[in-house]
């Protein structure tokens, strides 16, 4: 760094009268030996003279009316965003159907559950005497106790129509019964 | 307007102002709109260099200090909050420009044909005109840095404090300084030709 370079750092300061006294005597007495230092110096005072002096510029007449329309579209489109609920039914709707889709698949997954109650019932009335013969009102009643509670339903089956396993048993019972009959 | 009037209006600060916006008298918005739009847009005008821009860039300040006027707090000036929001929708748009330049023709053209210069070297005598010398004075200031560009506009332009500038950018106050003393060093440079034509000094 030269010279002139350090004392280009104070320019600024010296025109706005910043500079601390040793600093001040330190740049004026460089100045007075160094002539590009005190042009560039005279410059930096133009220059700041020049941009002081820049015109002003002015907003546009309907400047203020555009402002109020574009804050009273900003309030519309509050208005929009408080009744978005209202208007975009379509997010809870599907919602609500998939909610039910599930629900429906779950209850369908959980009804061979009381179909096979329904055939292991019809097996033990074809072919096995050992379990007693369900009537029809009797699964009327058990399928009724699904759709109200499922777990009492089940609690309210007989015992060998709980499990797939023991409609099996029933069916082997049943064959062996029939064979015996035979 | 009556003296009264005016003095009246000069005795409501700018604080005042907010603060009864803020409590819903959307007439002191429309006050404060008043006092700084002029302002705004020499010194957004001055940072991006086109009028129309720089209107709209003014009325989108207007528009965030409308929607966010709870987030003033009366720690700083209302003219510290309101310049900080238009120097960084200024800056933005510039980083804009730039990306959008970036995949643009006009990337291949050497930009220094966009600097009119006059060529005084060949008529000395010719004194620039004023309007001329405004427009080569801003094409220059469009060509600092942002850091010099904001600096110099907050101080040389507009006339802040070095201590609101400071806040204004969030910078220390000896940052300031010295971008302030580098950007008019750097104009006083790119601006030789206009202010000595018959320099041929090199420092």
């Amino acid at each position: 760094m030269t010279e002139c370079d350090k004392f280009k750092a104070l320019y600024s300061g010296y025109i706005e009268g910043e500079l601390f006294p040793d600093q001040r005597k330190s740049l004026e007495a460089h100045l007075s030996i160094c002539p590009p230092c005190r042009r560039a110096l005279e410059r930096l005072k133009t220059i700041c003279r020049s941009l002081r002096g820049l015109p002003i510029l002015t907003t546009s007449s309907d400047f203020e009316l555009r402002l109020h329309q574009q804050i009273a579209h900003l309030s519309d489109g509050n208005s929009m965003r408080l009744s978005l609920p209202v208007h975009n039914w379509k997010i809870p709707a599907f919602a609500s159907i998939a909610i039910i889709v599930v629900v429906g698949i779950f209850l369908t997954l959980n009804l061979p559950s009381s179909r096979s109650n329904i055939d292991t019932s019809s097996r033990s009335v074809v072919s096995s005497p050992v379990s007693p013969q369900k009537s029809s009102g009797e699964e009327v009643l058990t399928n009724q106790r699904l759709n109200e509670d499922p777990s009492k339903a089940v609690a309210g089956l007989p015992k060998d129509s709980l499990a797939k396993d023991s409609g099996k048993d029933n069916r082997e019972d049943g064959l062996k019964l029939v064979d015996e009959q035979k | 307007m009556t003296e009264k009037t005016t003095l009246e209006r000069k005795k409501i600060t700018d604080e005042v102002l907010i603060a009864r916006f803020q409590d819903g008298d959307v007439q002191a918005f429309d006050t404060l709109v008043r006092r700084y739009k002029d302002q705004l847009l020499n010194y957004v005008y001055r940072f991006v260099g086109n009028r129309n821009d720089a209107e709209d860039l003014v009325q989108e300040t207007f528009l965030r200090v409308y929607k966010n006027k709870h987030y003033y707090k009366e720690i700083a000036k209302f003219s510290t909050w309101v310049y900080t929001i238009a120097g960084n929708l200024a800056k933005t748009e510039l980083r804009r420009r730039k990306r959008r330049k970036i995949f643009s023709v006009s990337n291949f053209v050497n930009e220094e044909r966009d600097y009119d210069i006059p060529d005084l070297a060949k008529n000395p005598e010719a004194e620039v005109d004023g309007s001329i010398k405004d427009d080569i004075i801003q094409k220059a200031i469009e060509k600092l840095p942002a850091k010099f560009k904001e600096v110099i506009l907050l101080r040389d332009v507009q006339g802040f404090a070095y201590e609101e500038i400071s806040q204004i950018l969030s910078i220390p106050l000896g940052t300031v300084k010295s971008r302030v003393n580098r950007g008019r060093l750097k104009l006083q440079e790119d601006l030789r030709f206009l202010f000595e034509p018959e320099s041929k000094e090199v420092n």
